[in-house]
């Protein structure tokens, strides 16, 4: 099995003039493994990079990608130890409160630019009771005035828990969603992807495709349907590194998974702590703290191009 | 951990406290590509105990050092 290897160093200058340092690991999993079956085998080799992480003394690390949703029905604190290292728990962070901080911020400006008014709109949360998803729902529910909030996912008993946290939502399949939707924010992972017949969806209509992998701007190609990818930061800072120009980034240099930059946040700001960790921990208050941070330092939600 | 003690050697800030990033390529068509596109097409064939990090690895070194 490939071991983990930290194969770059990133120097990164906030807004600030604040200037941190970092290290990629990579953890040679595949999402495949998840498709075929090798769930042990994936955990294996994110825990393997956990910890290949604090043994390099890093003091707080992302997880990106797969590596948080495999943990999301894993409870890691049944491995305490990794051969010789004992896991510190909380010099990790899902990166899922900044995540879903920048896919609120993203339905709120994007919907703007689209001209469409949230007191009217109806917005799917394909994926509502994952992490991400509920704590959406929950920043939807506190801090906008959206008209109705479609309730998407699979087992129904946590949807149902959901609805009753947000005294509002209704639950509906992901066929009978799509077409009421004025907004779909998609937060839901799966290794295969999904098919969506997009003359189903309404127009116009804007799609953020917060899940991974990112599929849903080659597959969906509508009229007035816009994708925007979710969870994705911008930013003009000075970020020393070479691993983003081959992660499937639109702009390498300006661009970032918001789950790699709350690791960024945690450090400006040495907050040394599992900041987002488990399911459905993430509340509005957490997200506004991380939100605040972000902000200050110079990130800033991905958008849709402007018109030509 | 090589490619670690080479860094440092560059790096003054061997004590400071620092962030770390755990990432994956998203897919073994993804690391096959990545392989051939960094010159390494002895790679691109393997399956999902994928080596592609190993010319990864090297192409960082070489584009860090130029």
């Amino acid at each position: 099995m490939a071991p983990p290897q930290i194969v770059d160093s990133i120097t990164v200058k906030s807004m600030t003039g604040q200037v941190i340092h970092g290290k990629y690991v990579e953890s040679c999993f595949l999402p495949e493994m998840l498709a075929t079956q090798r769930v042990k085998s994936a955990t294996r080799k994110i825990i393997n990079a956990m910890a290949h992480a604090q043994k390099n003394a890093i003091d707080i690390t992302a997880l990106g990608g797969f590596s948080s949703i495999i943990f999301e029905n894993f409870n890691l604190e049944r491995i305490t130890r990794v051969r010789d290292i004992e896991l510190n728990i909380r010099r990790f962070t899902t990166g899922n409160t900044h995540t879903a901080y920048i896919i609120c911020r993203q339905i709120e400006q994007a919907s703007a630019q689209m001209g469409l008014d949230l007191s009217k709109a109806t917005i799917a949360v394909c994926g509502a009771t994952g992490d991400i998803g509920s704590a959406v729902c929950r920043w939807l529910d506190a801090r906008t005035d959206v008209d109705e909030l479609l309730l998407v996912a699979r087992n129904q008993a946590r949807l149902q828990e959901l609805q009753a946290e947000l005294g509002r939502g209704k639950i509906l399949d992901l066929e009978e969603a799509l077409p009421l939707a004025d907004i779909v924010v998609w937060v839901a992972s799966m290794p295969k992807g999904v098919e969506i017949d997009p003359t189903v969806l309404k127009a116009p209509c804007l799609m953020i495709d917060g899940g991974y992998p990112k599929n849903l701007s080659t597959k969906i190609q509508a009229p007035n349907v816009c994708v925007l990818n979710g969870g994705i930061v911008e930013h003009s800072l000075d970020i020393d590194w070479h691993i983003m120009n081959i992660v499937n980034m639109d702009t390498p240099s300006r661009q970032l998974f918001a789950c790699f930059a709350e690791a960024m946040l945690l450090e400006f700001e040495q907050w040394h702590t599992n900041f987002s960790w488990g399911r459905n921990q993430i509340t509005v208050d957490k997200m506004e703290q991380i939100g605040r941070a972000s902000v200050k330092h110079g990130f800033s939600p991905l958008l849709l191009p402007p018109l030509p | 951990m090589l490619l670690v003690r080479e860094r440092h050697l560059d790096s003054p800030q061997i004590d400071i406290a620092m962030f770390g990033l755990i990432g994956h390529l998203t897919s073994l068509e993804h690391a096959q590509f990545v392989a051939r596109d960094l010159g390494y097409p002895e790679y691109a064939d393997e399956g999902l105990d994928f080596g592609a990090w190993h010319p990864l690895r090297s192409w960082i070194l070489l584009q860090s050092k130029a």
